[in-house]
């Protein structure tokens, strides 16, 4: 959170002041996925992977040539758990049977 | 005493709750929520069933075989006019059975709707054990207080093929009542229950009377929509959302399931925020595209756009609140308490109509979602002997009577009778010389027999032959706490009886009941079988990503030979990922956490040593309990890595 603070005050109206900012986002997106990995908080980022409802929430199901039928085309968003407890599930475009 | 748990099962979303001590305690499910949805879905591939969460996650790349809002079809027949209107609203289809009832039709296979309540019931069932740690057989489970026999009775096999004992079938609003009941104080009072759920909207109005010290409960009236509820509200924000982004965009997005999809989340994520503030925004990054690049939408709706979005649904709900008061007997001034039921009550504007209307505050002490299972979980402690001093007293929803001369209807127990209840009156013959009669029960409001529903019938024969008018026949209704029916006939000359017991309306035989719960039973086995696969599939994966995650981190720090011990290790436990084999994964799961027992040391070394200098280096901002933390947190994680 002090890091998001400070990273808001940055002056973002040069350029060097932009590069600032994104440095320090960058870096504060890294302290922040550790924190999550310290908590052992996992994310769920099932690209290319078969469909499980119990992590993962369809948005939309398309034709795909690539993706063999109940696999996982795109996610839209990704999920998270902690250790067996789903937190938010990942929503994902999922490849339908029917080959056009 | 067995434990007796109470269980509201709803259209949209189911709740469970068990008595701790003195208090009724709603049961978080396996994903930690209180409410479960009342989804059942069948996978298209795996011959397995998905109830709740799950189902509703899946819901949109398998509409044909995710069923929902069953207790619109229980214990219905196919040609009821609530059964024929939802057909148009569902993607699943809705077929007539041998007997007339509306089944639905999943993977291909015709099922009978309480076999689906059942898969929800047996959730619920479930979650009430894995929270008490014992096995758990018996139930209190709620309906709605306009709920006929048949659909009481498919509500009790239901529960059957779930492996539960319905102890009793109570009222929706009786329960309500009863989670707000006990801490009340004493004295005779009217109140008004006003539930507006995710899919139906009920009003009952309920007598609780003080006698002798102890709280009766009585339901005078009842009244509602079984298709007015807050997923209508939904729909009507997203079509505002749809309009607004036309206008914005020029874009129709309402034949694009993704955009939706997102556009019936917003809605009601919109909703409920308008709850509590004054206006929200929504935005929807990237809803669609058209040739000039992505389209947004952006728009910030108030809540006095929604009050007038929804204000004609809202208004609805009160004509039935009039037609209850008029049925009970009452005028607005005699409600002395009005509650609050269903999540979208707790919409302010709602708030207000049903104050304006019953000239009361309305009570919403309890969570709206909860407050049925928390009465059903009450009416449990009863039943085991837990709760004292509460009677419950029921009505029959509808009069009952039997087919006289001339094809009438003749009324032996009228409507909102309290039950239990007997009757009994004596009728004749029509004819001289009349040996036989046919009693036909009869349950409804209408003089014509014919306009009535049939419960049943049977003949009472051999009466001795005599002018008409003088044989004696007693015909006596007697219906128990569970609203089961026994009619019987009596010739008072010969003593020769007959008798009928109704409850076997629902619609389904024994043998099918049965059939379905050894269905269920194997259902069960498979489930957990899976489960298991998928948690240990779960474990493999969690091990494969720390290990590389180890190996990388680690770089030089680990020898070659450990390397490839660990790679190889991985290899094979990927290879076995692919297949769906329980004890191939197992074994190669235990291989690669002990190849990788060296590195894992390593890889906490490294991690400790790193915690160190963080927390050095922090020091100037943080206090020393924070450095404490940080080290309890690491102790935490090894044996986290102990166990893998």
């Amino acid at each position: 959170m002090d890091s998001f603070e400070l990273g808001v005050k940055v002056d973002t109206s040069t350029k060097e002041g932009v590069e600032t900012f994104i440095e320090g986002q960058t870096a504060t997106f890294k302290l922040f996925q550790s924190v999550l990995d310290k908590f052992l908080i996992e994310t769920i980022n099932p690209e290319n992977m078969k469909y499980d409802p119990e992590l993962h929430e369809v948005i939309s199901m398309q034709d795909s040539d690539d993706t063999e039928s109940g696999y996982i085309i795109e996610v839209i968003q990704k999920g998270y758990r902690l250790k067996n407890r789903l937190l938010r599930p990942a929503r994902v475009i999922v490849s339908s049977d029917d080959k056009s | 005493m067995a434990r007796v748990i109470g269980i509201d099962l709803g259209t949209t979303n189911s709740c469970v709750a068990i008595m701790d001590g003195d208090q009724a305690k709603v049961i978080e499910n396996s994903e930690g929520d209180r409410t479960t949805p009342s989804i059942v879905a069948y996978s298209k591939d795996e011959d397995r069933s998905m109830v709740g969460q799950s189902a509703k996650r899946q819901a949109v790349s398998n509409p044909e075989n995710t069923l929902y809002a069953i207790k619109r079809l229980i214990g219905r027949k196919y040609d009821d006019s609530v059964v024929k209107k939802d057909i148009d609203k569902v993607p699943f289809e809705i077929k007539k059975a041998k007997n007339g009832d509306a089944w639905v039709v999943a993977n291909g296979k015709e099922t009978a709707p309480p076999a689906i309540s059942a898969e929800v019931l047996r959730k619920m069932k479930e979650t009430a054990e894995s929270y008490l740690g014992e096995t758990v057989n018996e139930a209190v489970i709620t309906v709605p207080a306009y709920f006929n026999d048949s659909q009481r009775q498919a509500t009790k096999d239901a529960g059957k093929i779930a492996g539960l004992e319905v102890k009793r079938i109570i009222n929706e609003p009786t329960a309500a009542a009863l989670a707000y009941g006990l801490d009340k104080k004493r004295g005779d009072r009217k109140i008004a229950v006003y539930d507006l759920g995710g899919g139906t909207f009920d009003v009952s109005i309920i007598e609780i009377a003080d006698v002798d010290g102890e709280n009766q409960f009585e339901v005078l009236a009842t009244n509602g929509d079984t298709f007015l509820g807050g997923e209508d509200f939904d729909l009507r924000i997203m079509d505002h959302l749809l309009d607004e982004f036309k206008k914005q965009t020029g874009m129709d997005v309402a034949k694009d399931t993704q955009a939706l999809q997102r556009l019936k989340e917003a809605a009601e994520k919109a909703k409920i925020e308008l709850s509590n503030q004054a206006q929200t925004d929504i935005n929807l990054p990237y809803l669609t595209a058209d040739s000039s690049g992505p389209k947004h939408l952006n728009l910030t709706l108030t809540r006095a756009k929604l009050e007038s979005l929804v204000e004609d649904l809202i208004v609805q709900t009160i004509e039935p609140c009039k037609t209850a008061l008029k049925d009970a007997g009452l005028g607005v001034g005699d409600v002395n308490d009005v509650i609050l039921v269903g999540g979208q009550t707790r919409m302010p504007k709602v708030q207000d109509e049903v104050k304006s209307f019953f000239g009361v505050d309305a009570r919403k002490d309890v969570n709206p979602d909860e407050a049925v299972a928390i009465g059903a979980a009450i009416q449990g402690g009863v039943l085991s002997g837990d709760v004292k001093d509460v009677l419950l007293l029921d009505v029959t929803p509808l009069s009952l009577g039997i087919e006289t001369l001339g094809a009438v209807t003749t009324k032996l127990i009228e409507k909102n009778t309290t039950i239990p209840t007997k009757a009994e009156q004596i009728f004749s013959t029509a004819e001289d010389n009349q040996t036989a009669v046919t009693i036909h029960v009869l349950q409804g409001e209408r003089e014509r027999a014919q306009d009535n529903k049939s419960l049943g019938r049977f003949d009472l024969t051999d009466i001795p032959a005599k002018p008409r008018g003088l044989p004696q026949i007693e015909v006596a209704f007697d219906i128990d706490a569970n609203g089961i029916i026994n009619v019987s006939a009596k010739d008072k000359e010969t003593g020769k009886e007959q008798k009928i017991v109704i409850q076997a309306s629902s619609g389904l035989s024994d043998e099918e009941i049965d059939q379905m719960i050894s269905d269920a039973e194997s259902n069960a086995e498979e489930d957990q079988k899976y489960r298991e696969l998928v948690d240990i599939k779960n474990q493999g994966d969690q091990l494969i990503h720390a290990t590389e995650k180890s190996l990388e981190e680690l770089g030089e720090k680990v020898t070659a030979e450990e390397r490839s011990n660990v790679e190889a290790a991985i290899g094979e436990l990927k290879e076995a990922l692919k297949g769906d084999d329980k004890d191939t994964i197992e074994t190669k799961v235990k291989s690669l956490s002990e190849a990788s027992v060296g590195i894992a040391q390593k890889a906490f070394e490294e991690a400790q040593a790193a915690a160190n200098t963080e927390s050095k280096s922090d020091d100037s901002q943080s206090t020393d309990e924070n450095v404490v933390d940080a080290e309890y947190e690491e102790v935490d994680n090894d044996k986290e890595k102990d166990k893998n």
